[in-house]
Protein backbone atom coordinates (compact mmCIF):
# COMPACT_ATOMS: atom_id res chain seq x y z
CA UNK A 1 0.00 0.00 0.00
CA UNK A 2 1.48 3.20 -1.20
CA UNK A 3 0.37 6.68 -1.20
CA UNK A 4 -0.85 6.89 -4.76
CA UNK A 5 -2.50 3.68 -3.93
CA UNK A 6 -4.67 6.04 -0.94
CA UNK A 7 -4.74 8.90 -3.36
CA UNK A 8 -6.37 6.79 -6.26
CA UNK A 9 -9.01 4.52 -3.69
CA UNK A 10 -9.49 7.44 -1.06
CA UNK A 11 -9.73 10.19 -3.36
CA UNK A 12 -10.22 9.45 -6.83
CA UNK A 13 -6.92 11.62 -7.72
CA UNK A 14 -5.17 9.93 -10.38
CA UNK A 15 -1.97 11.76 -8.86
CA UNK A 16 -0.48 14.39 -6.25
CA UNK A 17 -1.82 17.79 -7.46
CA UNK A 18 0.75 19.46 -5.67
CA UNK A 19 3.31 16.77 -7.24
CA UNK A 20 2.24 15.33 -10.11
CA UNK A 21 4.58 12.49 -11.23
CA UNK A 22 2.27 11.43 -13.77
CA UNK A 23 1.13 13.62 -16.86
CA UNK A 24 -2.56 14.58 -18.67
CA UNK A 25 -1.38 11.81 -20.99
CA UNK A 26 -0.95 9.35 -18.27
CA UNK A 27 2.90 9.62 -18.95
CA UNK A 28 5.31 9.80 -16.06
CA UNK A 29 6.09 13.31 -15.35
CA UNK A 30 9.09 14.95 -13.59
CA UNK A 31 7.40 17.10 -11.02
CA UNK A 32 6.28 20.42 -12.71
CA UNK A 33 6.29 22.76 -10.22
CA UNK A 34 9.74 21.98 -8.86
CA UNK A 35 11.10 24.82 -11.12
CA UNK A 36 9.36 27.72 -13.42
CA UNK A 37 6.96 25.99 -15.29
CA UNK A 38 8.55 25.63 -19.28
CA UNK A 39 6.54 24.50 -21.79
CA UNK A 40 9.16 25.08 -24.63
CA UNK A 41 11.29 22.45 -22.88
CA UNK A 42 7.76 19.71 -21.54
CA UNK A 43 4.82 20.43 -23.72
CA UNK A 44 2.85 18.90 -21.19
CA UNK A 45 3.57 21.62 -18.56
CA UNK A 46 0.62 23.83 -20.86
CA UNK A 47 -1.87 21.93 -18.48
CA UNK A 48 -0.46 23.20 -15.10
CA UNK A 49 -0.85 27.04 -15.78
CA UNK A 50 -3.47 28.80 -13.53
CA UNK A 51 -4.78 32.24 -14.70
CA UNK A 52 -4.11 33.98 -11.00
CA UNK A 53 -2.35 37.29 -13.54
CA UNK A 54 -4.04 40.54 -13.61
CA UNK A 55 -4.11 41.87 -17.09
CA UNK A 56 -5.66 44.98 -16.95
CA UNK A 57 -2.84 46.60 -17.39
CA UNK A 58 -1.83 44.60 -21.01
CA UNK A 59 -4.39 45.02 -24.24
CA UNK A 60 -1.94 43.41 -26.40
CA UNK A 61 -1.30 39.81 -24.59
CA UNK A 62 -3.76 37.48 -22.59
CA UNK A 63 -5.70 36.28 -20.56
CA UNK A 64 -4.54 32.42 -20.47
CA UNK A 65 -6.89 30.32 -22.52
CA UNK A 66 -5.97 26.20 -22.37
CA UNK A 67 -7.10 25.85 -26.07
CA UNK A 68 -5.13 28.14 -27.59
CA UNK A 69 -2.10 29.18 -24.67
CA UNK A 70 -3.53 33.09 -24.36
CA UNK A 71 -6.60 34.14 -25.71
CA UNK A 72 -4.85 37.70 -27.42
CA UNK A 73 -1.44 38.16 -28.70
CA UNK A 74 0.07 40.11 -31.20
CA UNK A 75 0.88 38.00 -34.75
CA UNK A 76 3.89 38.14 -36.06
CA UNK A 77 2.34 41.12 -38.71
CA UNK A 78 1.43 43.19 -36.20
CA UNK A 79 4.62 42.92 -34.46
CA UNK A 80 6.43 44.39 -37.84
CA UNK A 81 3.51 46.69 -38.53
CA UNK A 82 3.17 47.96 -34.87
CA UNK A 83 6.72 47.65 -33.75
CA UNK A 84 8.25 45.33 -31.06
CA UNK A 85 6.48 44.02 -28.00
CA UNK A 86 7.38 44.81 -24.43
CA UNK A 87 5.82 42.93 -21.93
CA UNK A 88 6.79 43.59 -18.24
CA UNK A 89 5.80 40.89 -15.77
CA UNK A 90 5.73 41.85 -12.54
CA UNK A 91 5.40 40.40 -9.16
CA UNK A 92 7.27 39.36 -6.16
CA UNK A 93 9.47 35.60 -6.73
CA UNK A 94 7.86 32.78 -7.21
CA UNK A 95 4.80 34.18 -8.06
CA UNK A 96 4.48 32.58 -11.41
CA UNK A 97 6.62 35.50 -13.72
CA UNK A 98 8.75 33.07 -14.62
CA UNK A 99 6.48 30.63 -15.85
CA UNK A 100 4.43 33.35 -17.68
CA UNK A 101 7.60 34.51 -20.06
CA UNK A 102 7.87 30.94 -20.35
CA UNK A 103 4.53 30.42 -21.33
CA UNK A 104 4.73 33.32 -23.82
CA UNK A 105 7.64 32.14 -24.71
CA UNK A 106 6.43 28.84 -26.20
CA UNK A 107 3.69 30.83 -27.64
CA UNK A 108 5.95 32.66 -29.64
CA UNK A 109 7.72 29.61 -30.82
CA UNK A 110 4.15 28.26 -31.69
CA UNK A 111 3.44 31.17 -34.07
CA UNK A 112 7.19 31.85 -35.79
CA UNK A 113 9.27 29.49 -34.30
CA UNK A 114 11.98 29.17 -31.21
CA UNK A 115 12.42 31.73 -30.89
CA UNK A 116 16.82 32.78 -30.24
CA UNK A 117 16.26 34.43 -26.24
CA UNK A 118 19.05 37.04 -25.05
CA UNK A 119 19.38 36.87 -21.77
CA UNK A 120 19.93 40.50 -19.75
CA UNK A 121 20.70 40.75 -15.79
CA UNK A 122 20.49 44.27 -14.86
CA UNK A 123 22.86 45.53 -12.73
CA UNK A 124 22.56 49.82 -13.22
CA UNK A 125 25.22 51.81 -14.23
CA UNK A 126 25.83 53.70 -17.70
CA UNK A 127 22.46 52.96 -19.81
CA UNK A 128 24.74 53.48 -22.91
CA UNK A 129 27.28 50.85 -21.38
CA UNK A 130 23.74 48.39 -20.56
CA UNK A 131 22.76 48.98 -24.82
CA UNK A 132 25.81 47.99 -25.30
CA UNK A 133 25.94 45.18 -23.21
CA UNK A 134 23.12 43.78 -25.02
CA UNK A 135 24.53 44.45 -28.27
CA UNK A 136 27.98 41.95 -27.06
CA UNK A 137 25.46 39.00 -25.61
CA UNK A 138 23.92 39.10 -29.19
CA UNK A 139 27.17 39.22 -30.94
CA UNK A 140 28.19 36.12 -29.02
CA UNK A 141 25.08 34.02 -29.22
CA UNK A 142 24.06 35.03 -32.76
CA UNK A 143 27.01 32.91 -34.41
CA UNK A 144 26.12 29.67 -32.14
CA UNK A 145 23.20 29.22 -34.14
CA UNK A 146 23.71 30.64 -37.57
CA UNK A 147 26.50 30.69 -40.22
CA UNK A 148 25.99 34.11 -41.70
CA UNK A 149 26.78 36.95 -41.20
CA UNK A 150 29.74 35.46 -39.00
CA UNK A 151 30.86 37.05 -35.69
CA UNK A 152 33.78 38.93 -37.36
CA UNK A 153 31.52 40.97 -39.22
CA UNK A 154 28.92 41.32 -36.73
CA UNK A 155 32.12 42.75 -33.94
CA UNK A 156 33.14 45.18 -37.52
CA UNK A 157 29.58 46.76 -37.34
CA UNK A 158 29.84 46.98 -33.66
CA UNK A 159 33.37 48.24 -33.51
CA UNK A 160 32.39 51.04 -36.29
CA UNK A 161 28.64 52.10 -34.61
CA UNK A 162 30.38 52.46 -31.09
CA UNK A 163 33.60 54.24 -31.85
CA UNK A 164 31.44 57.51 -30.89
CA UNK A 165 28.78 57.04 -28.53
CA UNK A 166 25.57 58.16 -30.21
CA UNK A 167 23.00 58.58 -27.39
CA UNK A 168 20.02 60.75 -26.71
CA UNK A 169 17.55 60.68 -23.28
CA UNK A 170 15.68 57.92 -24.55
CA UNK A 171 17.99 55.71 -26.85
CA UNK A 172 21.53 54.66 -27.71
CA UNK A 173 23.55 53.12 -30.52
CA UNK A 174 19.83 52.29 -31.97
CA UNK A 175 21.61 52.56 -35.83
CA UNK A 176 23.85 49.58 -34.73
CA UNK A 177 20.58 47.07 -34.01
CA UNK A 178 18.66 48.50 -37.12
CA UNK A 179 22.27 47.93 -39.30
CA UNK A 180 22.37 44.16 -37.48
CA UNK A 181 18.51 43.20 -38.34
CA UNK A 182 19.48 44.35 -42.38
CA UNK A 183 22.33 42.01 -41.87
CA UNK A 184 21.10 39.11 -40.48
CA UNK A 185 17.47 39.71 -42.07
CA UNK A 186 18.13 37.09 -45.06
CA UNK A 187 19.44 34.26 -43.04
CA UNK A 188 17.78 34.47 -39.28
CA UNK A 189 14.35 33.08 -39.64
CA UNK A 190 13.55 33.03 -36.06
CA UNK A 191 12.13 35.48 -33.98
CA UNK A 192 14.99 37.58 -31.31
CA UNK A 193 13.62 38.24 -28.01
CA UNK A 194 15.31 39.96 -25.21
CA UNK A 195 14.57 38.65 -21.74
CA UNK A 196 15.88 41.13 -19.21
CA UNK A 197 16.30 40.83 -15.36
CA UNK A 198 17.76 42.26 -12.38
CA UNK A 199 17.70 45.79 -10.87
CA UNK A 200 14.54 47.61 -12.07
CA UNK A 201 14.64 50.30 -13.72
CA UNK A 202 11.82 51.68 -15.64
CA UNK A 203 13.87 54.55 -17.82
CA UNK A 204 16.65 51.48 -18.45
CA UNK A 205 13.40 49.59 -19.65
CA UNK A 206 12.66 52.31 -22.14
CA UNK A 207 16.20 52.91 -23.00
CA UNK A 208 16.64 49.38 -23.88
CA UNK A 209 13.73 48.77 -25.51
CA UNK A 210 14.11 52.40 -28.10
CA UNK A 211 17.38 51.17 -28.83
CA UNK A 212 16.97 47.50 -29.68
CA UNK A 213 13.41 47.35 -30.79
CA UNK A 214 14.45 47.08 -34.48
CA UNK A 215 16.31 44.06 -33.81
CA UNK A 216 14.36 41.84 -31.05
CA UNK A 217 10.70 41.64 -31.95
CA UNK A 218 9.59 41.00 -28.64
CA UNK A 219 11.36 41.94 -24.84
CA UNK A 220 10.56 40.80 -21.79
CA UNK A 221 11.46 41.90 -18.24
CA UNK A 222 10.81 39.84 -14.86
CA UNK A 223 10.91 42.07 -11.99
CA UNK A 224 9.43 42.64 -8.68
CA UNK A 225 9.19 46.19 -8.52
CA UNK A 226 4.92 46.72 -9.82
CA UNK A 227 5.41 50.41 -9.47
CA UNK A 228 7.96 50.91 -12.12
CA UNK A 229 6.58 48.07 -14.38
CA UNK A 230 3.20 50.54 -13.94
CA UNK A 231 5.61 53.37 -14.76
CA UNK A 232 7.23 52.41 -18.24
CA UNK A 233 4.16 51.50 -19.63
CA UNK A 234 2.23 54.97 -18.44
CA UNK A 235 5.44 57.02 -19.46
CA UNK A 236 5.95 54.90 -22.98
CA UNK A 237 2.07 55.57 -24.06
CA UNK A 238 2.47 58.90 -24.94
CA UNK A 239 5.39 57.03 -27.53
CA UNK A 240 2.85 54.66 -29.35
CA UNK A 241 4.47 52.20 -28.15
CA UNK A 242 3.34 48.21 -27.57
CA UNK A 243 3.80 48.17 -23.93
CA UNK A 244 1.74 45.52 -21.59
CA UNK A 245 2.56 44.70 -18.26
CA UNK A 246 0.78 41.95 -16.55
CA UNK A 247 0.90 41.42 -12.68
CA UNK A 248 1.57 38.08 -11.11
CA UNK A 249 0.10 38.91 -7.67
CA UNK A 250 0.27 36.47 -4.39
CA UNK A 251 -2.86 34.94 -3.53
CA UNK A 252 -5.42 35.85 -0.97
CA UNK A 253 -7.30 33.23 1.08
CA UNK A 254 -10.25 33.14 -1.78
CA UNK A 255 -8.15 33.15 -4.40
CA UNK A 256 -6.15 30.34 -2.63
CA UNK A 257 -8.99 28.20 -2.11
CA UNK A 258 -10.30 28.68 -5.62
CA UNK A 259 -6.46 27.80 -6.56
CA UNK A 260 -6.74 24.71 -4.64
CA UNK A 261 -9.90 23.55 -5.65
CA UNK A 262 -8.56 24.17 -9.69
CA UNK A 263 -5.38 21.73 -8.72
CA UNK A 264 -7.38 19.06 -7.04
CA UNK A 265 -10.32 18.85 -9.64
CA UNK A 266 -7.63 18.93 -12.66
CA UNK A 267 -6.16 15.49 -11.11
CA UNK A 268 -9.95 13.89 -10.24
CA UNK A 269 -12.04 12.69 -13.77
CA UNK A 270 -13.82 15.33 -14.76
CA UNK A 271 -17.17 13.21 -13.64
CA UNK A 272 -16.61 14.21 -9.76
CA UNK A 273 -17.67 17.35 -8.91
CA UNK A 274 -15.59 19.91 -8.46
CA UNK A 275 -14.11 20.20 -4.16
CA UNK A 276 -11.22 20.78 -2.34
CA UNK A 277 -11.01 17.19 -0.72
CA UNK A 278 -9.10 16.48 1.51
CA UNK A 279 -8.42 19.86 2.19
CA UNK A 280 -10.88 21.91 4.13
CA UNK A 281 -11.44 25.69 4.29
CA UNK A 282 -10.04 25.58 7.93
CA UNK A 283 -6.59 24.16 6.29
CA UNK A 284 -6.37 27.10 3.84
CA UNK A 285 -7.52 29.88 6.40
CA UNK A 286 -4.95 28.03 8.88
CA UNK A 287 -2.24 30.05 6.16
CA UNK A 288 -3.72 33.18 6.19
CA UNK A 289 -3.82 33.80 10.17
CA UNK A 290 -3.18 37.32 11.13
CA UNK A 291 -0.34 37.61 13.33
CA UNK A 292 -1.50 40.68 16.44
CA UNK A 293 0.60 43.07 15.11
CA UNK A 294 -0.08 42.92 11.32
CA UNK A 295 -2.14 45.30 9.51
CA UNK A 296 -3.17 44.17 6.04
CA UNK A 297 -4.25 40.77 4.91
CA UNK A 298 -1.96 38.11 3.98
CA UNK A 299 -1.38 36.95 0.33
CA UNK A 300 0.90 33.99 -0.34
CA UNK A 301 2.96 33.52 -3.83
CA UNK A 302 1.14 30.58 -5.46
CA UNK A 303 4.73 28.49 -5.44
CA UNK A 304 4.57 29.00 -0.91
CA UNK A 305 0.67 27.68 -1.65
CA UNK A 306 2.23 24.39 -3.91
CA UNK A 307 5.05 23.55 -1.69
CA UNK A 308 2.47 23.44 1.94
CA UNK A 309 0.11 21.76 0.55
CA UNK A 310 2.19 19.45 -1.12
CA UNK A 311 3.77 18.86 2.14
CA UNK A 312 0.81 18.40 4.31
CA UNK A 313 -0.94 16.35 1.55
CA UNK A 314 2.74 14.05 1.68
CA UNK A 315 2.47 13.98 5.63
CA UNK A 316 -1.45 12.89 5.69
CA UNK A 317 -1.01 9.94 3.01
CA UNK A 318 1.38 9.12 5.35
CA UNK A 319 -0.49 8.76 8.19
CA UNK A 320 -2.95 7.22 6.12
CA UNK A 321 -1.29 4.20 5.33
CA UNK A 322 -0.22 3.52 8.35
CA UNK A 323 -3.30 3.91 9.33
CA UNK A 324 -5.00 1.40 6.56
CA UNK A 325 -2.37 -1.20 7.01
CA UNK A 326 -3.26 -1.68 10.49
CA UNK A 327 -7.04 -1.86 9.21
CA UNK A 328 -6.54 -4.30 6.63
CA UNK A 329 -7.84 -2.69 3.73
CA UNK A 330 -8.22 0.67 1.54
CA UNK A 331 -11.79 0.97 2.19
CA UNK A 332 -12.45 4.99 3.00
CA UNK A 333 -15.47 3.34 4.52
CA UNK A 334 -13.04 2.41 7.22
CA UNK A 335 -12.09 5.73 7.83
CA UNK A 336 -14.01 8.78 10.44
CA UNK A 337 -14.57 12.09 8.03
CA UNK A 338 -11.68 13.43 10.60
CA UNK A 339 -9.38 11.05 9.42
CA UNK A 340 -10.00 11.29 5.51
CA UNK A 341 -9.97 15.58 6.03
CA UNK A 342 -6.78 17.84 5.95
CA UNK A 343 -7.45 20.17 8.68
CA UNK A 344 -5.50 22.95 9.83
CA UNK A 345 -3.25 21.25 12.31
CA UNK A 346 -1.99 19.18 9.33
CA UNK A 347 -1.59 22.73 6.77
CA UNK A 348 0.60 24.28 10.32
CA UNK A 349 2.65 21.67 11.02
CA UNK A 350 3.65 20.81 7.12
CA UNK A 351 4.59 24.98 7.13
CA UNK A 352 6.58 24.78 10.49
CA UNK A 353 8.39 21.81 9.44
CA UNK A 354 9.24 23.85 6.03
CA UNK A 355 10.49 26.75 8.01
CA UNK A 356 12.79 24.26 9.81
CA UNK A 357 13.77 23.62 6.86
CA UNK A 358 12.50 19.79 6.70
CA UNK B 1 78.72 74.89 49.11
CA UNK B 2 77.96 75.97 51.96
CA UNK B 3 74.91 78.70 52.24
CA UNK B 4 75.00 81.30 55.10
CA UNK B 5 72.32 84.35 55.38
CA UNK B 6 71.93 87.75 56.37
CA UNK B 7 68.25 89.02 58.23
CA UNK B 8 67.73 92.77 57.60
CA UNK B 9 64.49 93.33 59.24
CA UNK B 10 65.05 96.87 59.53
CA UNK B 11 67.33 100.08 58.82
CA UNK B 12 69.20 99.02 62.39
CA UNK B 13 69.92 95.48 61.82
CA UNK B 14 73.12 94.15 61.39
CA UNK B 15 74.40 94.52 58.08
CA UNK B 16 77.55 92.53 58.59
CA UNK B 17 78.48 88.76 58.62
CA UNK B 18 81.79 87.19 59.46
CA UNK B 19 82.54 83.79 57.43
CA UNK B 20 85.10 82.53 59.68
CA UNK B 21 85.60 79.40 58.48
CA UNK B 22 85.74 79.79 54.32
CA UNK B 23 85.67 76.33 52.20
CA UNK B 24 87.44 75.85 48.70
CA UNK B 25 84.75 76.35 46.47
CA UNK B 26 83.59 79.57 48.32
CA UNK B 27 80.16 79.91 50.42
CA UNK B 28 76.61 81.60 48.87
CA UNK B 29 75.11 84.36 51.18
CA UNK B 30 71.62 85.21 50.99
CA UNK B 31 70.62 88.40 52.34
CA UNK B 32 66.53 89.31 52.75
CA UNK B 33 65.27 92.83 52.76
CA UNK B 34 62.59 93.71 55.16
CA UNK B 35 59.43 95.24 53.02
CA UNK B 36 59.29 97.96 55.33
CA UNK B 37 62.63 99.39 53.27
CA UNK B 38 60.51 99.51 49.53
CA UNK B 39 57.24 100.13 50.94
CA UNK B 40 56.43 102.06 47.29
CA UNK B 41 55.38 99.61 45.07
CA UNK B 42 57.34 100.29 41.47
CA UNK B 43 60.59 101.81 44.06
CA UNK B 44 63.64 100.48 44.59
CA UNK B 45 66.86 100.28 47.01
CA UNK B 46 70.07 100.35 45.79
CA UNK B 47 73.49 98.88 48.10
CA UNK B 48 76.11 97.75 48.01
CA UNK B 49 77.87 94.17 48.87
CA UNK B 50 81.31 94.26 50.22
CA UNK B 51 83.38 91.67 50.81
CA UNK B 52 86.76 91.39 52.61
CA UNK B 53 89.07 88.56 52.56
CA UNK B 54 92.62 88.64 54.19
CA UNK B 55 95.26 88.32 51.78
CA UNK B 56 93.08 90.19 49.17
CA UNK B 57 91.79 93.71 47.90
CA UNK B 58 87.93 94.11 49.10
CA UNK B 59 85.33 93.43 46.19
CA UNK B 60 82.22 95.39 45.87
CA UNK B 61 79.10 94.38 43.85
CA UNK B 62 76.32 96.94 43.53
CA UNK B 63 73.21 95.42 44.78
CA UNK B 64 69.83 96.86 43.56
CA UNK B 65 66.06 95.50 44.92
CA UNK B 66 62.75 96.11 43.26
CA UNK B 67 59.59 96.44 44.55
CA UNK B 68 57.28 95.34 41.51
CA UNK B 69 54.70 97.68 41.02
CA UNK B 70 51.65 95.57 41.18
CA UNK B 71 51.35 92.08 42.50
CA UNK B 72 51.69 88.93 39.92
CA UNK B 73 48.27 88.02 39.75
CA UNK B 74 47.10 91.41 38.92
CA UNK B 75 50.27 91.56 36.12
CA UNK B 76 49.37 88.30 35.12
CA UNK B 77 45.46 89.31 34.90
CA UNK B 78 46.78 92.01 33.05
CA UNK B 79 48.18 90.44 30.71
CA UNK B 80 46.13 87.72 29.89
CA UNK B 81 42.93 90.68 29.39
CA UNK B 82 45.94 92.62 27.00
CA UNK B 83 47.46 89.89 25.14
CA UNK B 84 46.11 86.47 25.46
CA UNK B 85 42.29 87.38 24.88
CA UNK B 86 42.61 89.33 21.77
CA UNK B 87 45.05 86.67 20.68
CA UNK B 88 42.37 83.81 21.17
CA UNK B 89 39.57 86.00 19.71
CA UNK B 90 41.46 86.45 17.10
CA UNK B 91 42.43 82.94 16.07
CA UNK B 92 38.34 82.14 17.12
CA UNK B 93 37.06 84.79 15.18
CA UNK B 94 39.67 83.61 12.18
CA UNK B 95 38.80 79.80 12.55
CA UNK B 96 35.01 80.45 12.41
CA UNK B 97 35.36 83.12 9.29
CA UNK B 98 37.25 80.54 7.43
CA UNK B 99 34.40 77.89 8.47
CA UNK B 100 31.61 80.11 7.44
CA UNK B 101 33.21 81.02 4.37
CA UNK B 102 34.12 77.13 3.33
CA UNK B 103 30.21 76.24 4.65
CA UNK B 104 29.02 78.82 2.72
CA UNK B 105 31.38 77.88 -0.34
CA UNK B 106 30.24 74.28 -0.43
CA UNK B 107 26.35 74.62 -0.04
CA UNK B 108 26.50 77.36 -2.77
CA UNK B 109 28.58 74.40 -4.81
CA UNK B 110 25.57 71.57 -3.76
CA UNK B 111 22.82 73.96 -4.50
CA UNK B 112 24.77 74.74 -8.11
CA UNK B 113 25.37 71.24 -9.03
CA UNK B 114 21.52 70.14 -7.69
CA UNK B 115 20.82 72.65 -10.16
CA UNK B 116 22.45 71.24 -12.80
CA UNK B 117 21.51 67.53 -11.65
CA UNK B 118 18.27 68.87 -12.29
CA UNK B 119 18.39 70.34 -15.26
CA UNK B 120 20.21 67.40 -16.71
CA UNK B 121 17.59 65.13 -15.70
CA UNK B 122 14.98 66.75 -16.12
CA UNK B 123 12.85 64.30 -18.12
CA UNK B 124 13.53 61.20 -15.55
CA UNK B 125 12.41 63.67 -12.71
CA UNK B 126 9.59 64.09 -13.98
CA UNK B 127 8.64 60.72 -15.20
CA UNK B 128 9.60 59.96 -11.10
CA UNK B 129 7.62 62.30 -9.45
CA UNK B 130 4.44 62.94 -11.79
CA UNK B 131 4.50 59.05 -12.65
CA UNK B 132 6.17 56.63 -10.60
CA UNK B 133 6.13 57.78 -7.08
CA UNK B 134 1.72 58.12 -7.75
CA UNK B 135 2.54 54.06 -8.64
CA UNK B 136 4.68 53.49 -5.65
CA UNK B 137 1.86 55.17 -3.34
CA UNK B 138 -0.94 52.76 -4.13
CA UNK B 139 1.55 49.65 -2.39
CA UNK B 140 0.92 51.54 0.46
CA UNK B 141 -1.58 52.40 2.93
CA UNK B 142 0.79 54.19 6.00
CA UNK B 143 2.01 57.69 5.62
CA UNK B 144 5.31 56.95 7.39
CA UNK B 145 6.02 53.32 5.09
CA UNK B 146 5.67 55.79 2.28
CA UNK B 147 7.80 58.28 3.36
CA UNK B 148 10.50 55.74 4.11
CA UNK B 149 9.98 54.28 0.09
CA UNK B 150 10.52 57.67 -0.97
CA UNK B 151 13.84 57.82 0.52
CA UNK B 152 14.44 54.15 -0.79
CA UNK B 153 13.57 55.44 -4.10
CA UNK B 154 15.57 58.36 -4.19
CA UNK B 155 18.62 56.31 -2.74
CA UNK B 156 18.36 53.45 -5.44
CA UNK B 157 18.07 55.81 -8.75
CA UNK B 158 20.60 57.63 -7.86
CA UNK B 159 19.33 60.86 -6.88
CA UNK B 160 20.03 61.29 -3.01
CA UNK B 161 23.85 61.99 -3.58
CA UNK B 162 23.03 65.28 -5.74
CA UNK B 163 20.82 66.29 -2.63
CA UNK B 164 22.53 69.13 -0.89
CA UNK B 165 23.81 67.94 2.34
CA UNK B 166 21.59 70.41 4.55
CA UNK B 167 17.87 68.96 3.29
CA UNK B 168 19.53 65.41 2.93
CA UNK B 169 20.16 65.58 6.82
CA UNK B 170 16.27 67.27 7.32
CA UNK B 171 14.64 64.69 5.22
CA UNK B 172 16.49 61.77 7.80
CA UNK B 173 15.36 63.52 10.35
CA UNK B 174 11.42 63.96 9.70
CA UNK B 175 11.75 60.56 8.58
CA UNK B 176 13.29 59.16 11.90
CA UNK B 177 10.74 61.13 13.47
CA UNK B 178 7.96 60.11 11.70
CA UNK B 179 7.21 63.78 10.17
CA UNK B 180 5.90 62.15 7.10
CA UNK B 181 4.24 65.84 5.67
CA UNK B 182 7.52 67.48 6.93
CA UNK B 183 10.09 65.84 5.04
CA UNK B 184 7.68 65.66 1.95
CA UNK B 185 7.54 69.55 2.43
CA UNK B 186 11.63 69.92 1.81
CA UNK B 187 11.02 67.41 -1.20
CA UNK B 188 8.63 69.92 -2.45
CA UNK B 189 10.67 73.31 -1.82
CA UNK B 190 14.21 71.57 -3.08
CA UNK B 191 11.87 70.04 -6.48
CA UNK B 192 9.89 72.97 -6.54
CA UNK B 193 9.10 72.50 -10.16
CA UNK B 194 6.74 68.97 -8.98
CA UNK B 195 6.05 70.87 -5.55
CA UNK B 196 2.62 70.04 -6.72
CA UNK B 197 3.24 66.35 -7.50
CA UNK B 198 4.66 65.83 -4.45
CA UNK B 199 1.86 67.43 -2.14
CA UNK B 200 -0.66 65.27 -3.32
CA UNK B 201 0.85 62.25 -2.60
CA UNK B 202 -1.05 61.13 0.64
CA UNK B 203 -1.87 57.83 1.33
Amino acid sequence: MTPDDVLSAIYQLRTHPFSPSVGVDGQPLQDPFALPLNPSAEPRHTAYYYDLYDWSGSSQVGPLDPAQIVRRFPAPADLVNFGSLLTIIAGPEHSGRESLRNLLLHKIGQQTGLPLVINLVLEGGDRGQIVKQVAELFMLEYPNHFGMPTFDRLQQVFQTMTKTKVSGQSSCYANLFQFWRTQIQAFCNRPLVLSIGGKPDYNTWRVLYNSTRSLFSCLFVVTGDIASAKTCRETMQGDHVNVAVIVAPPLSEGEAMEYVRFRVSKERPTAIPSSIEPFTPAAISALYQRGPTATENLRWQIAFLNRTMRRALDDHLAALVGILKARGSLDRALLSPQEIEINATVVRRAREALNMGQ
Amino acid sequence: MVSQGIYCPNKNAPNQITISDLPPDGVTVNFCVHQNLIQQPGSSVQGKLIAFAAGYKPTTATVKVDRPSLAPWIRALQWFVAILVPAALVGIFGAGSAWLTSSLTQRREQKTAFRKFKDDRWDDLADFFHTHLRNVLREYDDEQQFAKRIHLELLNRGYWASIPWKERDRIERFIRKQEASRMRSVLAALFLEWENDLLELHT
